[in-house]
């Protein structure tokens, strides 16, 4: 009797009470947030607590085993790869949403779209002033995320085709901060997430094919895939406690879970 | 009268305490948020603190067999204890505890090595970066050579036991006493991934005093990148070291022919105390890693050339000013790794093949013939080496290796045929 009470509370502990931890990208974060508040609500067992710190932070924490899951809003780096080989470490990669990214300026300037290549010379730094590409005579304050963030990894790898960001580009911590300098600062441009979009900014429509087409960032154009500045959001975890998590990660990917992704500004998974 | 008295000055100091006591109640008084608040700013402090101060490091305690008892081994050093000899042993082969102190962008580190042999230093640096792009640093103090790939590498990170044999000879602590300059460019640059060491030294292995008021130079430029897949990294080194230590009263060879044959002939200008045996070693190194279905593969290469002066018995390195005759060699080395990690599994299998030719100028049974003065220094080494890694997880792994030790066959006594030196190893290594 004895041993059949232990056997179910060890049973219980590992299934029910198995608090998961997740680590990782700011961008992913409150996503991941509400996605967790809403499982919880569901689920009165399950505790889930969720805390930033950027891309890197989390996968390292995934090497350390001081995380469960660790969110991403970039592919996972070589370097890192071989970290989670030489700790004995299988990871799955699930990508659970997609996030659009928008191009933003201050409300009042002119410029209502741009071109990639144009946003190629403003971070690189060959357009200096909006009468460049259209706009007033006023010089371009260029803000950028800082150098450890995956998005402004992401943002050089796939709008400024792998060319380096202007020395002059301001770096700041969160999309908080450059939306506020944005629209603080007339001549100002920066990126942030479709679902920091607000209104003290502008979101430029963008062309792909110098000049054709230009697509503005919204739910629609990042569903429909006509909109090009789109990233995976991702979820990597040990194949060790697979069982342990999946509930969770199946529940974001459920018709519910994308429904939350929808509500809180990204893009869902299409089906 | 006195009764009164006394009652009444106990009544009005009790009064006078306790109203005073009561004010500093008053005065004391704060919301338990505020408590809370200032608690936790308290524990906040304290814990930035003790972040500054951190301690890593790693134990690899191993069994190791050699085929003859005695021989010599570069697998962790020779199977003997003064004239004692053994094939097999338990060793701690390293006890590495590392306390780096960082405070803003200043560095200190103190790097010890605990075993069997006692406690010694291994590093004791400070380390200075630059606070606004972290681009250059200046380090100084007790630090590790700068030369090649495989000697910057970590031990707890190599994926065989030992380094190459040349490494071992060339740089037998890994470790001098000098300044070292570090300059790596930002990811905003696009020169990221480039990397500029140069550092002067006192070129006496770290281990002991400067015996000469000669300093050795090392220079070291390297490049990495990985692909946008996140699938293909590569890393090219070029290194240079300039440097040499004082003769002295010894006597000192050159290597040239005599005869026919070619040997070490007695140096002419012994007459000056000052002159200086040159090290001077020029070096390439380069490494790919592909992932893969079948896990992560990676090639890895270095190879060495360059001036090396020795004993007749061996052209390591000095630890100290040297005590007799100096032979001046022309060396070469190299190694290639093959690593493979086994999909996603915690297994990783290693081959790896080493040479280390002392004397690049004479080779077989030219070396030990009667009036050439080539010894035991001269023979070349090829090593074969071939092991299994099993991560346990984030800290333990254990390897098995195995060296197959290749020597010439030389005229000299017990080199006439390969001897019987390869080495087993059984390690556990627990990382923190």
């Amino acid at each position: 009797m004895k041993i059949q009470t232990i056997l179910i509370s060890l049973a219980l502990y590992s299934g029910i009470s198995f608090a998961q931890k997740i680590k990782g990208s700011d961008t992913v974060l409150p996503l991941s947030q509400k996605e967790a508040e809403n499982y919880m609500k569901q689920n009165k067992s399950a505790k889930i607590t969720v805390t930033g710190g950027g891309s890197g932070v989390g996968l390292a924490a995934l090497v350390d085993g001081t995380t469960d899951i660790a969110m991403s809003s970039r592919k996972m780096k070589m370097a890192e790869k071989m970290k989670l080989q030489n700790a004995g470490k299988a990871v799955k990669e699930t990508i659970i949403a997609f996030d659009a990214l928008a191009v933003v300026v201050n409300p009042s300037n002119k410029v209502s779209q741009i071109t990639r290549e144009q946003i190629e010379g403003i971070f690189t730094g060959k357009i200096k002033n909006w009468k460049e590409v259209g706009g007033e005579d006023l010089v371009i304050t260029v803000y950028s995320r800082e150098t450890s963030s995956g998005t402004y990894e992401f943002f050089k790898e796939h709008v400024l085709n792998n060319k380096n960001y202007a020395s002059s580009v301001l770096n700041m911590p969160a999309t908080g901060a450059i939306i506020q300098s944005i629209s603080q600062t007339k001549g100002a441009i920066g990126y942030v997430g479709l679902a920091y979009l607000e209104k003290e900014v502008k979101a430029l429509k963008v062309s792909y094919d110098k000049g054709k087409t230009y697509i503005g960032p919204s739910m629609e154009t990042a569903k429909n895939k006509t909109y090009s500045i789109i990233r995976p959001l991702y979820y990597y975890y040990p194949t060790t406690i697979e069982k342990a998590v999946k509930p969770f990660v199946d529940y974001i990917l459920s018709v519910e879970g994308q429904k939350t992704v929808e509500e809180v500004g990204y893009v869902p998974l299409t089906k | 009268m006195s009764l009164k008295r006394n009652v009444l000055l106990t009544v009005t100091g009790a009064t006078l305490a306790l109203s005073n006591f009561k004010i500093k109640a008053q005065e004391s008084i704060e919301a338990p948020l505020d408590t809370l608040t200032r608690y936790v700013q308290n524990m906040s402090d304290d814990i930035s603190k003790m972040k500054r101060l951190k301690i890593t490091g790693y134990v690899q305690p191993q069994y190791q067999y050699i085929d003859s008892a005695g021989a010599p081994s570069f697998a962790g050093g020779d199977f003997t204890n003064g004239t004692n000899k053994y094939y097999s042993r338990f060793t701690m082969r390293r006890g590495r505890f590392k306390f780096t102190y960082t405070y803003e962008n200043v560095e200190m580190v103190l790097n010890t090595d605990a075993t069997e042999k006692g406690l010694n230093m291994r590093e004791t640096f400070i380390r200075i970066t630059d606070p606004w792009k972290n681009m250059f640093s200046l380090t100084a103090g007790l630090l590790q050579d700068q030369f090649g790939f495989e000697v910057t590498q970590s031990s707890s990170e190599r994926e065989t036991p030992e380094r190459a044999r040349y490494n071992q000879t060339l740089f037998p602590t890994e470790r001098d006493l000098g300044v070292f300059g570090s300059m790596q460019m930002p990811k905003s640059s696009p020169l990221h991934g480039l990397k500029v060491d140069v550092a002067v030294m006192n070129g006496s292995a770290g281990v002991s005093p400067e015996f000469d008021s000669h300093k050795d130079f090392t220079g070291r430029l390297q490049y990495s990148k990985t692909a946008k897949s996140e699938q293909v990294s590569f890393a090219i080194g070029g290194s240079y070291y300039y440097g040499g230590y004082r003769v002295g009263s010894n006597k000192d060879y050159n290597f040239q022919p005599i005869n026919g044959d070619n040997g070490f002939v007695f140096a002419t200008d012994t007459g000056n105390y000052n002159r200086v045996a040159k090290r001077i070693y020029m070096g390439a190194d380069a490494q790919v890693s592909i992932d893969s279905k079948i896990g992560i593969t990676t090639l890895r290469a270095e190879y060495i050339q360059g001036e090396q002066p020795g004993t007749d018995k061996s052209s390591r390195s000095p630890t100290g000013a040297p005590t007799t005759a100096l032979f001046h060699r022309n060396f070469n080395g190299a190694y290639f790794y093959f690593i493979q990690n086994i999909g996603q599994s915690k297994f990783q299998v290693v081959a790896k093949y080493d040479w280390y030719d002392p004397n690049v100028e004479i080779s077989g049974t030219e070396i030990g013939k009667t009036g050439t003065n080539t010894k035991l220094a001269d023979i070349r080494f090829d090593t074969y080496g071939f092991g299994l890694t099993y991560r346990m997880n984030t800290n333990l792994k254990f390897v098995l290796y195995y060296d197959l030790v290749k020597n010439e066959e030389t005229l000299i006594s017990g080199y006439g045929q390969d001897i019987k030196d390869n080495v087993m190893t059984v390690r556990m290594q627990f990382k923190f």
